[in-house]
């Protein structure tokens, strides 16, 4: 784990955070924000507020432009330099289409050169813990559904226990039926490996199902204008959907995204 | 699925050859059935145009020195083939590593496409003197430039999605090569591969045309050239034959691996001719 000096502190946190892309489209403006070890948040906001530049600038990636910005009070880029914690779920799957699933989920483990020994065992894990079978971790990533390929990415990300989880709207390209499944196997597996997350989404449901507070951002240079806390209990369950507070929720950060209307 | 199952039965396979190289001989046949006919009902001199029968007798004539010949073109042409994918390929890994690199050399690259080889073979010779060395030499670069082109192209266009998948396990360059560029880079150096085939049975035909061998050593370039002189135009057709039976040998051999290669992650091979 990041040894966090003091306990007070948040995981992450953004202080004026600007960026400004090179002819001075500024994306980012004034943005602050604090997460706690072990939350998960969600990011709303409508598109090109710069929801997936602040996770770009979260993994260093890129870098401000002004501002602080930190991942326990180090920069992005020491951070993880020093820890190797950071995992990192894209939009699309972005998985290695010459490796099958089972060299795809080796991959983050071969870069950070972990022994032999332990690779094989973490893999037959995460396979579990994805819900893919041996036959499914033979395959290449095109005989693959979208659906699976999103699992495997998941996986990916997972397979190096990273403390900090950042994931880039990783469900955007599924239908209704699969979303819902998806976040539901998200949920589950947070509760049982407790890392930090910090999701983006346009999809209003799928952020309240799976948060403990949601961060809504103003349209662009973007910045924090709302934060709604989600009081439903843990484990959540697919019942939480009809549930008549998850429609109250839902239809509230829907009205803040639309700019308090 | 792929195209190559181990447990394909005998039968199978048997039937996918018969599509693989059917049309081709078919088309054969047809050819050389007009050309039999053509040369039979119309009385034309050999010099011009020999008859399929002639060809085949020039050729089981000479046959000893016609596998010679084609033997030492073979050579040629494969060393010529192999050295500019080693080459090429080393030069596309120099170019990926910076842009400065590129720009300052990537001129010169396209040197190699466009100089005319008849204008540099004086020097070649100079340099390298007559035969095997030079011959080499001339076959490298007519067909360096397609592999360099090309797995340049694969190396630089990889999703930057990707590489910030390996900046965010602080991959090494060296890894980022090596994982991720050569792999994504594997079905444009085939292709490329594909273009210098051909281009290196080209080179080391021409390069015994311009830069020749002595009367003991004779490819087929310089039977080529040597049978047009003496009006022996059976012998020249069947030389003729020979080297496009060796071009189409490396180029399907190539091209045969290539796909193998990359059967399993890709949907289709880049221009698969055999569907």
């Amino acid at each position: 784990m990041i040894a966090t000096a003091d306990s007070h502190l948040p995981l992450i946190r953004a202080a004026d955070v600007e960026k400004t892309f090179p002819g001075g489209h500024a994306v980012l403006a004034g943005l602050s924000l604090d997460i706690r070890d072990g939350e998960f948040v969600s990011l709303v906001g409508p598109s090109g507020c710069g929801k997936s530049t602040l996770l770009k600038l979260l993994a260093g990636f890129d870098d401000v432009t002004a501002g602080q910005l930190t991942i326990a009070a180090q920069t992005p880029d020491a951070a993880r330099k020093a820890f190797h914690r950071v995992g990192f779920v894209f939009q699309d799957a972005n998985l290695l289409p010459w490796r099958t699933v089972r060299g795809n989920l080796q991959l983050p483990m071969e870069l950070q050169r972990a022994p032999a020994e332990i690779r094989q065992s973490k893999i037959d894990d995460m396979l579990n813990l994805i819900g893919l079978n041996a036959v499914d971790a033979k395959k290449y990533p095109r005989m693959l559904s979208g659906g699976m390929r999103m699992r495997v990415s998941l996986g990916r990300a997972l397979i190096t226990q990273p403390q900090l989880l950042l994931l880039d709207e990783p469900f955007g390209a599924l239908d209704d039926i699969l979303r819902q499944q998806l976040n539901e196997d998200l949920s589950r597996i947070w509760q049982e490996r407790k890392w930090t997350g910090l999701f983006v989404t346009h999809n209003v449901s799928e952020a309240v199902f799976l948060s403990q507070r949601i961060l809504v951002m103003s349209a662009p240079p973007g910045k924090i204008i709302a934060e709604i806390p989600v009081p439903f209990p843990f484990p959540r369950t697919p019942e939480l959907r009809a549930e008549p507070g998850f429609a109250r929720l839902t239809g509230e950060v829907t009205a803040r995204l639309r700019g308090r209307s | 699925m792929s195209s190559s199952r181990p447990n394909a039965s005998a039968a199978k396979l048997f039937s996918r050859g018969v599509n693989w190289i059917g049309p081709p001989i078919l088309l054969f046949i047809i050819v050389v059935g007009v050309w039999f006919v053509v040369t039979h009902l119309h009385e034309i001199p050999k010099y011009l145009l020999p008859r399929p029968e002639q060809v085949f007798e020039a050729a089981w004539n000479q046959k000893g020195m016609l596998a010679g010949a084609l033997w030492l073109t073979a050579q040629e042409s494969l060393c010529g083939f192999g050295l500019s994918l080693v080459i090429g390929v080393v030069i596309a890994f120099a170019f990926s590593q910076s842009v400065f690199i590129r720009r300052s050399c990537y001129p010169y690259a396209i040197f190699l496409q466009t100089v005319p080889i008849v204008a540099i073979a004086p020097l070649i010779i100079t340099w390298f003197g007559n035969g095997f060395k030079s011959i080499l030499l001339v076959s490298i670069i007519l067909s360096l430039f397609p592999i360099i082109t090309n797995t340049t192209t694969g190396l630089i266009s990889v999703d930057a999605n990707l590489v910030n998948l390996f900046r965010l396990y602080n991959a090494s360059r060296w890894q980022i090569l090596l994982k991720l560029r050569f792999p994504h880079a594997l079905p444009y150096l085939i292709t490329g591969a594909k273009i210098s085939s051909g281009l290196s049975v080209i080179g080391a035909i021409v390069g015994e045309f311009l830069v020749g061998y002595s009367q003991t050593e004779i490819g087929l370039g310089y039977l080529i050239l040597q049978s047009s002189a003496q009006l022996k135009t059976a012998q020249l057709f069947a030389a003729v034959i020979a080297s496009a039976v060796l071009g189409i040998a490396i180029f399907g051999t190539v091209n045969a691996l290539g796909n193998r290669l990359i059967a399993n992650w890709t949907d289709t091979p880049s221009d698969n001719v055999n569907g």
